[in-house]
């Protein structure tokens, strides 16, 4: 998919989510979300715990469909694709970070990241561009550990190397400092922006640490499911 | 990406780890019960043509077409002639009937002859190329009843010719033990001088080959659109019956072992597939963030799971070859004997069993995960499952069966054991589900360990069908061979029959019982009516009216009618009574009889006996046992409704082989009696019976391992599932010795309740196969029950705790850490 200019990264108009319950009763979890993302801007979304704003990220990401209203992710409007036509539009354009990683235990940190090229099959070498991801991010002497020999700094490192080794537009990040000490927090951040600035992309970034927030050009809350 | 390095990849899952040792384990099993069933039935079966002297033989009353020999040629059997006929042999004036066998040198063309120069029971191994011209060899019992030597003149229609060896054993000795006379050998070429057969005469020709499987088919398929009236096939399963149940009923056995191995390995992948589907999930997710689409997923899961399935086949095949070459090669001093070499079909088995087991057990599974929801992703557990069981249960039993009917081609044998299985399925799900709600109610206000078996539910109710499955098998295994042993050594025991005497005349068997009681034997006599079927419901019936070869000659030949007052005790009632004191009226068939000419009880069938006619009603069926070596009839009259017919009498007897003089001598005193000296084909068919037996102890004893094997691997899925439960409870100030209890009791009660399950089912479907499918008689073997709880207490309990024993001494951290994907 070729990575053409557009006005915004990702749009909403009126998105709502519920979920069925047993009952035949319904609980809203999201309701009339209008929200305009800028290409290259970098977003907050913070809230309390249970606010739906994990819920909202996955809807900003295509991982999920929203119960009404629409949602376009590069221009592209969601809403009639299906999971698949949904995975090919992330594909090679979007980048996640985690709270807990997920970095795959069973393939080394080199190959972790080199994982999105091989999906996209847009990268000649594959390997050469993992392993200059992974020195972009201070790793180069752990290219052939596992996760499982990598400290939590290190493995969400591997992390931030995997979601932007293929200059992604989008980079959604999911509590990305969660998991870390204060000191692993910060060198997290640091890298985080300066990836999203040398990459050009625009940043989602969810999250209930007000710091990492006000770091960000835009801040919205959630309070209950709606925007504040 | 390329599939060796998707291959590499999967090898550091767990779960890929483990599902590929329970396929390696399984096809091992499958493969080595499959190499070693291959060449035991092959040499079980060329040990039973031995008896016939032949793999095919057609005979006929009139000579028969040389294009036969012609076409045996081309095709490149192996082949022998004989002409047999009874005839006198005379020595001066004393004279005895005998069944003299013209034969060609090449005979016999499966086993041996043996061969002695004195009257000793033992012979010695022998051809016939020293038969010479004008010399004959003859049964012992013709050298008592003429009173003669090796090497006396004996006349033989025209010709003299000097018998000049006993014979002791030819090979088609159990192809009728109702030879009455004593067998002549005598050279083919010697025939015409002898002018005994002219045209009308009663001799029975046969044409005898033997060869390669594919040729003897290809043989007896052209023979069978060749043969003209008259002429008839004859195969293992005419000549020996005796010996053809033993074998047919030990490759049934066979067979179910390498059926219940597949079970067993079956249970172990469906456990460990679901372990891993279950812990993919995450990653399906994150492979979804990054734009996979679900055909790629699946893509990339099929061929992890194509490439393990060949690895683990091909070193399964590989090891289940070298077990079945190292037991043969132990075997080999045991059997006498060396193995034919095996064919390639177990090795193609192998393969088609790994594929056939990992697409039918981890399909569904496969499908579910692909379909993973991208946004699982946030959340800590995987999705719930709920509709997968339907779908799983579908193409799991689609999978067992074809499995079993590619491992049987047995199709009653399938659908017994496939359809027990899947009861079983059935019943363990609800016994589990209700004794776990059981525990649940009970187990409120009680300690952590017994309320942490109650949460675990559906693990612990899969755990239990599993293991149940398992132990069911191993128990269902158990019971058939003691029941299939102790049949066979009870249907030739030490003691029994070795002669049988016949042509007792109804005024000697005073003289005779008291003469055999004065000797400390007491045997049965029966009497023996020669009578022929002309009637079935008032109707006259001839050969031609029925198409089938048995039915002709059924109603060409002879019955042995006999009337006896107890039912004899290889004989089963099917249907109807067994006569009351002093009935007259009445008869008791044999069940293929009933099903050949489609009778019912209360249809009449009319005897010409003597040139009377006797019309009587059937009254009972019966299922009489062949292989049971004491005098077997098709058709039993009521007790009194004989009597006045004419008729000899017959009885079988065992006469220690130190009381050599018995028998001459009650010859001697009673001429007229023929005694028929059964110890050399009794000796032939014990030494089938216990190769069989070995056979199938030997595999037995190698599905066990196996089996106990695959329920290991199996269990080795719960260290994964367990890891995080584990370090939620350690973290959380649970004591060592609280988990080990924990885990001691859960698995304990999971293998006692399965095993008390598989017990109880092993029980009941082992009756039900010993009767439909090894015609042997249920016993209830109680101790099954006891067997399977206490040992599947024992060993789900020490095997569980072992295989998790590892996660207790880790710290906690690490359990996490390890958890994390």
């Amino acid at each position: 998919m070729s990575k053409k200019a557009i006005s915004y990264a990702i749009e909403t108009i009126n998105m709502a989510k519920k979920i069925q319950l047993k009952n035949n009763k319904s609980l809203s979890i999201l309701d009339d979300i209008t929200l305009q993302i800028p290409q290259g801007s970098s977003v907050a979304i913070t809230g309390a715990s249970g606010s739906g704003k994990t819920t909202l990220l996955g809807l900003l990401a295509g991982l999920d469909a929203p119960s009404s209203g629409d949602i376009k992710l590069l221009d592209q409007s969601m809403i009639d694709l299906d999971e698949d036509q949904r995975s090919a539009l992330r594909l090679g354009q979007v980048g996640f970070v985690f709270q807990s990683f997920h970095l795959m235990n069973n393939l080394s940190a080199l190959e972790n990241i080199m994982l999105p090229l091989e999906l996209e099959q847009s990268s000649k070498n594959p390997r050469k561009t993992a392993e200059e991801a992974l020195n972009q991010v201070g790793l180069s002497d752990r290219t052939h550990h596992m996760p499982t020999q990598l400290s939590g700094g290190e493995q969400q490192r591997v992390a931030l190397a995997r979601a932007f080794v293929n200059k992604p537009k989008i980079l959604f990040a999911d509590e990305p400092t969660g998991n870390l000490d204060q000191s692993t927090s910060d060198d997290i951040e640091r890298l985080l922006f300066q990836l999203q600035q040398d990459n050009q992309s625009t940043l989602v970034l969810v999250t209930h640490d007000e710091a990492l927030a006000n770091q960000c050009q835009i801040h919205h809350r959630i309070i209950a499911g709606k925007l504040a | 990406m390329n599939l060796l390095k998707i291959c590499r990849q999967a090898w550091r899952i767990a779960e890929m780890r483990l599902l590929f040792l329970a396929l390696l384990v399984s096809v091992t099993a499958v493969t080595s019960v499959n190499f070693f069933t291959d060449r035991t039935e092959r040499s079980m079966t060329m040990q039973a043509t031995k008896l016939l002297g032949a793999d095919l033989i057609v005979r006929s009353s009139r000579p028969l077409n040389k294009d036969y020999l012609a076409q045996a040629e081309t095709l490149g059997l192996k082949q022998a002639e004989m002409v047999s006929f009874r005839s006198m042999i005379s020595v001066g004036d004393s004279l005895k009937l005998a069944q003299v066998k013209a034969v060609s040198p090449s005979f016999p063309l499966r086993g041996t002859i043996e061969t002695n120069t004195t009257l000793q029971r033992t012979g010695n191994k022998d051809t016939l190329d020293t038969l010479k011209s004008g010399q004959v060899w003859g049964a012992p019992a013709l050298f008592t009843s003429l009173n003669i030597q090796p090497g006396t003149e004996v006349r033989i229609g025209r010709s003299l010719f000097n018998l000049s060896k006993a014979l002791i054993k030819t090979p088609d000795q159990g192809s009728n033990v109702f030879q009455f006379s004593p067998p002549v050998l005598m050279p083919i070429a010697d025939l015409p001088q002898t002018g005994l057969l002219t045209p009308g005469s009663r001799a029975r020709f046969s044409y005898l080959f033997a060869g390669t499987e594919d040729q003897v088919i290809t043989m007896r398929d052209w023979l069978k659109d060749e043969l003209k009236t008259g002429e008839r096939l004859e195969t293992l399963n005419d000549g020996a019956p005796a010996v053809n149940t033993a074998l047919q009923r030990a490759q049934r056995f066979l067979n179910t072992a390498a059926l219940l191995s597949v079970i067993l390995a079956g249970a172990a992948i469906a456990l460990t597939s679901y372990s891993f589907s279950r812990h993919e999930t995450h990653t399906v997710a994150v492979l979804k963030t990054m734009g996979a689409s679900r055909r790629r997923i699946l893509y990339r899961y099929l061929s992890q799971l194509f490439i393990t399935s060949t690895a683990a086949a091909l070193l399964g095949i590989f090891i289940g070859f070298v077990i079945q070459v190292t037991v043969a090669f132990f075997l080999r001093d045991m059997l006498k004997q060396d193995l034919p070499a095996t064919s390639i079909i177990p090795a193609v088995t192998g393969l088609l069993t790994a594929w056939i087991m990992v697409l039918s057990f981890s399909a569904p599974q496969l499908l579910q995960l692909v379909n993973t929801a991208p946004v699982q992703i946030f959340q800590k557990q995987s999705s719930n499952r709920g509709n997968l069981w339907k779908f799983l249960l579908v193409t799991i039993l689609g999978g067992i069966f074809a499995l079993m009917w590619m491992q049987t081609r047995d199709l009653k044998l399938t659908l017994f054991i496939f359809l027990g299985v899947l009861a079983a399925v059935i019943v363990f799900w609800l016994v589990a589900s209700l004794v776990l709600s059981l525990i649940r109610r009970f187990s409120q206000n009680s300690t952590y360990t017994l309320r942490s078996l109650s949460n675990a539910g559906q693990r612990l109710q899969l755990l239990i069908v599993v293991f149940g499955i398992g132990l069911f098998s191993l128990l269902l295994l158990t019971a058939l061979q003691s029941d299939l042993l102790e049949r066979w050594q009870n249907s030739i025991p030490e003691k029994a029959p070795n002669h049988f005497l016949i042509n007792i005349q109804p005024g000697e068997v005073t003289e005779l019982e008291s003469y055999l009681s004065s000797n400390s034997i007491n045997p049965d006599l029966y009497p023996l009516i020669r009578g022929r079927l002309v009637e079935i419901k008032g109707k006259a019936v001839t050969p031609d009216d029925y198409e089938s070869p048995r039915s002709k000659r059924l109603l060409q030949r002879e019955f042995n009618l006999s009337s006896v007052k107890a039912l004899p005790a290889a004989n089963i009632m099917l249907e109807g009574e067994w006569f009351k004191d002093r009935e007259n009226t009445g008869l008791s068939v044999e069940e293929s009889v009933m099903e050949r000419f489609e009778l019912v009880i209360g249809d009449t069938l009319t005897f010409d006996i003597g040139g009377q006619k006797i019309t009587q009603p059937i009254t009972s069926t019966r299922r009489v046992n062949w292989d049971n070596l004491t005098p077997n009839f098709f058709v039993l009259a009521a007790p009194g409704s004989m009597r006045k017919l004419p008729q000899t009498l017959i009885t079988s007897l065992y006469v220690p082989p130190e009381d050599s003089k018995l028998i001459p001598q009650l010859v001697k005193q009673h001429p007229s009696i023929s005694a028929i000296d059964i110890t050399a084909i009794m000796m032939q068919i014990k030494d089938l019976i216990s190769k069989a037996a070995l056979a199938i102890q030997a595999i037995f004893g190698f599905t066990l391992v196996a089996g106990i094997v695959v329920l290991f691997a199996a269990l080795q899925s719960q260290k994964v599932e367990r890891r995080r439960e584990l370090a939620i409870l350690k973290t959380i100030g649970a004591s060592r010795k609280q988990l080990k209890k924990t885990i001691l009791l859960e698995f304990t009660v999971v293998g006692g309740i399965a095993g008390l399950l598989a017990g109880t089912f092993a029980m009941i479907s082992s009756n039900v196969a010993a009767y439909s499918l090894f015609d042997l008689e249920p016993t209830f073997n109680f101790h099954l029950i006891l067997i399977g709880m206490i040992s599947g207490a024992l060993l789900v309990g020490i095997a569980g705790y072992i295989n998790l024993r590892p996660l207790l001494q880790v710290a906690p951290a690490m359990l996490f850490q390890e958890h994390e994907v």
